[in-house]
């Protein structure tokens, strides 16, 4: 079965499955989660199942390494995972307009953070968060805080999403 | 450091760091306005103290002194063997990033509250942790 092409709308039927972690398991958890991606494109209600995609996903990515050709796309998946979780946890970070994801060559993420004034002391409590960031996920994310006058930056070269 | 410069030592990273810091008193004196670039004066002042200090505390762990070549591997060996020192480190390091090859659009943090910041809190920080352990003493009274 393949359930990014089913059309269902509500693909948590594949999350809610108990999954033990191995190898047969992680690839049925990575189609699964692959196809909660699809379905976050039209209007799914990505919060509600977030944390459950999320722990999910992480146990492929933690105890099933390395998955061959599935690793890839559970990769990708984890990394699109994280920057919502990011996204979501940063949303009511004072003074914060815009975050950008910049793609990355391996699992790491990158996030531009662009405030409308800049406050030393709220850069140290989003540099707080990051380290805990990195903690609680177990990923490498390097950041960038800074200031940004108006508009979104979109001379910034390479492939990036706008979160926030 | 580039990969053809010979090693530095202690005292020449220490000789090297104070240079920085003498420039940066004569950019603060002039009436000379480029705020990132004076940061990035003040940043390889600190990179040279934790240079000196990665080559005190190397003796007692597996890597080459002669080997730290490029911010790279300064950096891994930060958030490998030093992780207290790299929390603090990172934020400034990706500033300097940003304050050599940014748009000028991205400069503007670089202004009066960040350089308070800096060497109020920042800085202070990170020389507490790589200070020498004889100099802890010295800074108590």
């Amino acid at each position: 079965m393949n359930p990014a092409s089913n059309p269902s709308s509500d693909p948590t039927v594949y999350l809610k499955k108990a999954v033990p972690v191995d190898r047969a398991a992680a690839v049925s958890i990575s189609n699964a989660a692959a196809g909660a991606t699809i379905a976050v494109g039209s209007a799914f209600p990505y919060a509600d199942v977030l944390g459950d995609v999320w722990q999910r996903v992480e146990q492929v990515v933690r105890h099933s390494v390395p998955l061959g050709e599935n690793m890839s796309e559970t990769a990708l998946l984890h990394k699109e995972h994280l920057e919502q979780a990011f996204a979501r946890e940063l949303r009511d970070h004072p003074g914060i307009v815009s975050l950008l994801s910049i793609d990355s060559d391996d699992d790491s993420l990158l996030f531009i953070v662009l405030v409308e004034e800049y406050d030393p002391d709220a850069e140290d409590r989003f540099w707080d968060f990051v380290h805990a960031f990195r903690e609680d996920y177990s990923v490498p994310v390097s950041a960038y805080y800074l200031e940004w006058e108006e508009g979104l930056p979109e001379h910034f070269s390479g492939p990036r999403r706008l979160l926030i | 450091m580039p990969p053809n410069i010979l090693p530095l030592t202690q005292q020449e990273h220490r000789a090297k760091a104070q240079r920085n810091r003498n420039l940066c008193d004569r950019l603060d004196a002039s009436d000379i306005d480029f705020p990132e670039w004076r940061f990035v004066v003040r940043f390889y002042a600190l990179m040279h103290e934790v240079d000196e200090f990665l080559k005190r505390s190397n003796n007692a762990v597996r890597h080459d002194p002669a080997r730290l070549r490029s911010h790279m591997e300064r950096n891994e060996r930060l958030r490998n063997d030093h992780p207290d020192v790299w929390k603090k480190y990172e934020p400034r390091y990706n500033d300097s990033v940003v304050a050599r090859y940014g748009s000028v659009s991205m400069i503007r943090k670089f202004n009066r509250k960040y350089f308070r910041k800096l060497e109020e809190e920042w800085l202070p920080e990170i020389e507490d942790l790589i200070r020498p352990p004889a100099d802890n003493t010295g800074s108590a009274g």
